[in-house]
């Protein structure tokens, strides 16, 4: 069968299917007629059969609800598949792009192009969908969009996802795409029915017992209308009804029609590549990955047949696709069945490293409250090794902060400064994914050859033995970078990691508080990246858990203080004592206390040494994320104060600032450094 | 009006309608002619068309081989041998590709030779990168293979769609009755483009030392 061929059975197709359609349209009105009058029969109204009034009406609305919304959807589908894309959570793929992955899919797509003679379809990436799945959508070649899961980049080889992408090119190729289209449409119309009456069912049962919750006088006063409430429930409730059965017809529909059509799909994917075993093998991986081919976007359901395997969202007898078995044994028929398990990047399970670094946490809570304390003794001692820079007045550091919050051109020019200071390499290592979390990892590692080598061996046990290669030297390097310069390395990071799929970041984070729960020091700056790593990334892949209100989120309730004068002074001690004597130390927390406002009710104390730990810092913090603005813009201020009051702003205490504002959730400019900063670890010594 | 027709149709003689019908037949010749032609014109600009697409990926090809061997340089120090002649092969199979028609039958054999000579070498290459695992997990190199792998499949598609073109062209100038419009006009049998990679076999036992 030539593809001219199998192009103009799939407009033949097209034309049955619109017949189709409007035997249900028809089929669907004399439904919602009957229903109607059956219903008001039953609510005690007397109607005849035949209501020509009623009938009219119904039809009349019936259709124009469902062409309507089939009308409004296709208009919607006309701009092409990209449409499709976007509705499915899909991101486009820049021609440019610098994930491997990535461009490994956008070099596979143009091959295919070339092999299949159709030009080259703009590329998307479902970053949600960890299931092994794709799809091709558009209304002709010319706007044609092809989309795959982030499943698919990160658990198929490259010839198997040269076999998946060719399967969707012969979906543009046989001319399946405008068929399907046409079908999203149609489902669109009869689903709109079925939504409309949901949401007047709804709307009328939320007031009904609104009413009877507040009183029953105005039930009294609704009395007359209760003839109009019984037929529009019934209307409703009716098209809600047929609506919905129509809908279920529509999917069987669209089943049988995308069942065949998705053997034809895999041949001529053979053809174009020349290779049965690149698409074998993507089936075969769906069937031994946990996600199959799942796609979890509430918009799935409707676009389920255009799809490279079963989205998993039929189980009865309605399948889009014929069962991988099948599918698989046509490509390979001496297939002797069954899938090997599949996992990301061959590891093994992370829960037994988890717990440990678990109870190292709990253990180090237990154990060691004055351990903030402690470090800030011990921090003398790293106080040399870090660099230390003068500011060349600590006026330009008052200066800094009284700008706090206003986006000047300073801030803007220091950004830039630092960000070009950087090294060539850190800077391109945070533009991918891979890299990215290797830096992270790398800024967290422990100065301690031992520790460090425990920790390396960990890292290759979770992420694989070839995750650390090319990051080995990183360490040193960064060990030289003022923290200003590791914080806005971080920050360069942010954006590359948020492109991590959803178990990816898991594994992430949970080798990250490994990390930090196996270095037994609670150091400022891991403490400080911890805190800007949840917060950053927690927002954009959990962002169920920030649904919940937060008085509803009982498991981890942050323990809170209710007091902020408390925890102004907790703050306000840990700065004044960082890596200063008793005596400097009151001198600081003075200068911190003439610089700011203060809080209503606060007696500044500088409390003693060992009268807080990590928890309590934890909690001012929380504090203080929920003040009002002012209230955090004074806290700062008076945190700069009593970093800057020796006129020496260490890499310490820059992190520590920074810690403080990215905890309570205020953005801080790179002040650090913009003052006038001079290397003297020499002259500290 | 029949009997009018009927009535010059006498009245032209016989020669008349002899005349009538050879200056019919003529025409119809040249308009078979003109058609063939060009048809044949256009499946020749089909085929030269496929031609510069493959083109287009020999030349990326040809400009990614420089970088490739620069990236290794640093990790394969003792196999400047290899890594010269992969350069040399890429310069021969370069120089081959300038200037290139695919009307012509001998620059093609060049091209072909210079690109299987250049394939093997490749392989050869990349068969030694094997033993050198920081090589292998270097991003410059990682992005270049990858690079490298891209082309070589488009040229192979680019090949497919090329080599069909020129059989359909190859075809009518050899059938009857085209051939005559063909042998008229000198339109001269194009070369299918083939590349048979010697090497490809060697290149799974060299794996892994």
């Amino acid at each position: 069968m030539n593809f001219f061929e199998t192009q103009d059975r799939a407009r033949r197709r097209t034309k049955w299917l619109v017949f189709y359609f409007i035997c249900a349209v028809v089929a669907i009105v004399f439904a919602a007629y009957f229903g109607v009058i059956f219903g008001m029969t039953l609510a005690g109204d007397r109607l005849d059969l035949w209501e020509p009034g009623w009938f009219i009406s119904i039809a009349g609305v019936t259709c124009l609800l469902v062409f309507g919304g089939s009308a409004y959807k296709s208009s919607q589908l006309r701009q092409g598949g990209r449409v499709v894309a976007k509705d499915l959570g899909g991101r486009l793929v820049l021609p440019h792009t610098r994930d491997p992955e990535e461009r490994q899919l956008l070099n596979v797509v143009e091959e295919m192009a070339i092999a299949s003679g159709t030009p080259v379809p703009q590329v998307y990436v479902m970053d949600e969908e960890m299931g092994i799945n794709a799809f091709a959508a558009g209304t002709k070649p010319s706007n044609a969009v092809i989309g795959v899961t982030r499943g698919c980049l990160q658990l198929l080889s490259r010839s198997e996802l040269q076999g998946v992408v060719a399967h969707e090119f012969s979906h543009i190729h046989n001319g399946d795409m405008r068929l399907n289209m046409r079908l999203i449409a149609v489902i669109f119309g009869l689903l709109i029915l079925m939504l409309t009456g949901r949401i007047i069912l709804h709307s009328i049962l939320r007031s009904a017992f609104q009413t009877r919750v507040s009183s029953g006088n105005r039930r009294d006063r609704n009395g007359g209308d209760v003839r109009a409430l019984v037929i529009v429930v019934v209307i409703a409730g009716v098209f809600f009804l047929v609506g919905g059965i129509g809908a279920i017809f529509a999917r069987l529909i669209q089943a049988a029609v995308s069942r065949q059509r998705e053997f034809l799909a895999d041949a001529s994917a053979v053809q174009f590549t020349r290779e049965p075993a690149g698409l074998a093998g993507a089936l075969k991986k769906i069937g031994g990955w946990n996600d199959g081919s799942s796609v979890r976007s509430p918009q799935a359901l409707a676009v389920s047949h255009m799809f490279f395997a079963e989205g998993g969202l039929f189980k009865w007898g309605m399948a889009t696709h014929p069962p991988l078995q099948v599918r698989i044994r046509a490509l390979e028929p001496d297939w002797v069945g069954g899938f090997d398990s599949v996992a990301l990047n061959k590891n093994q399970s992370l829960a037994g490293l988890y717990d440990e670094s678990r109870q190292q946490i709990l253990q180090r809570q237990r154990g060691e409250v004055g351990a903030a304390a402690d470090e800030e003794g011990a921090s003398g001692a790293v106080a040399n090794l870090a660099p230390v820079q003068r500011l060349s007045g600590s006026v330009n550091a008052m200066v800094a902060l009284s700008g706090l919050g206003q986006e000047t051109r300073w801030s803007l020019e220091a950004g830039q400064r630092i960000h070009d200071g950087l090294d060539e390499r850190l800077r391109s290592a945070s533009q991918d994914r891979g890299g990215a979390q290797r830096l992270i990892f790398a800024m967290l590692l422990s100065r301690d050859r031992q520790q460090r080598q425990e920790q390396v061996e960990g890292l290759r046990k979770g992420m694989g033995s070839d995750f650390l290669r090319g990051g080995e030297d990183w360490q040193e390097l960064l060990e030289s970078l003022h923290s200003a310069e590791k914080i806005a390395l971080l920050d360069l990071c942010m954006p590359t990691l948020r492109h991590m799929s959803q178990p990816e970041y898991g594994r992430f984070i949970q080798l990250m508080h490994w990390i930090i729960a196996t270095d037994e020091k609670v150091d400022l700056f891991e403490f400080m990246l911890q805190h800007a790593v949840t917060r950053h990334l927690a927002g954009h892949f959990e962002p169920d858990r920030r649904k919940v209100a937060p008085w509803l989120r009982m498991d981890d309730l942050p323990v809170r203080m209710d007091d902020l004068p408390a925890a102004g002074n907790v703050l306000l001690t840990v700065m004044a004592r960082m890596e200063r004597t008793e005596e400097s130390a009151a001198r600081a927390f003075q200068a911190a206390v003439k610089g700011g406002h203060g809080f209503e009710g606060w007696s500044p104390e500088l409390l003693p040494e060992d009268s807080f730990g990590p928890e309590e810092i934890h909690s001012a913090l929380v504090e203080f994320e929920t003040a009002a603005p002012m209230e955090k813009k004074t806290i700062l201020q008076m945190c700069g104060f009593a970093a800057a009051e020796d006129g020496i702003l260490t890499s310490r205490e820059a992190e520590l600032l920074r810690a403080v504002a990215d905890a309570i959730g205020v953005s801080l400019p790179p002040f650090v450094g913009d003052v006038q900063l001079q290397e003297v670890g020499a002259e500290q010594a | 009006m029949i009997e009018s027709l009927f009535g010059n149709l006498a009245a032209l003689g016989t020669n008349g309608v002899i005349l009538i019908v050879l200056g019919a037949i003529v025409l119809l010749l040249i308009f078979w002619l003109i058609g063939g032609y060009n048809g044949l014109v256009r499946l020749r600009n089909r085929y030269r068309n496929a031609f510069a697409q493959i083109d287009v990926q020999l030349k990326r090809r040809h400009d990614l081989i420089p970088n490739l061997v620069e990236t290794a340089k640093g990790y394969m120090k003792h196999e400047s041998e290899t890594l010269e002649a992969v350069i040399e092969a890429r310069n021969t199979a370069s120089s081959a590709r300038k200037g290139l028609s695919p009307d012509d039958a001998g620059q093609m054999k060049g091209l072909m030779a210079a690109e299987a000579g250049l394939g093997s070498m490749l392989g050869k290459f990349f068969a030694l990168s094997e033993s050198y695992p920081d090589l292998k997990a270097n991003q410059n190199m990682m992005q270049l293979s990858e690079e490298l792998t891209s082309t070589e499949n488009k040229v192979s598609f680019s090949r497919q769609a090329y080599n069909d073109a020129v059989t359909l062209y190859n075809t009518q100038t050899e059938t009857i009755p085209t051939n005559i419009i063909a042998g008229m006009f000198s339109f001269r049998q194009a070369v299918l483009f083939e590349i048979t990679n010697v090497e490809e076999r060697e290149r799974v036992d060299v794996s892994f030392g």
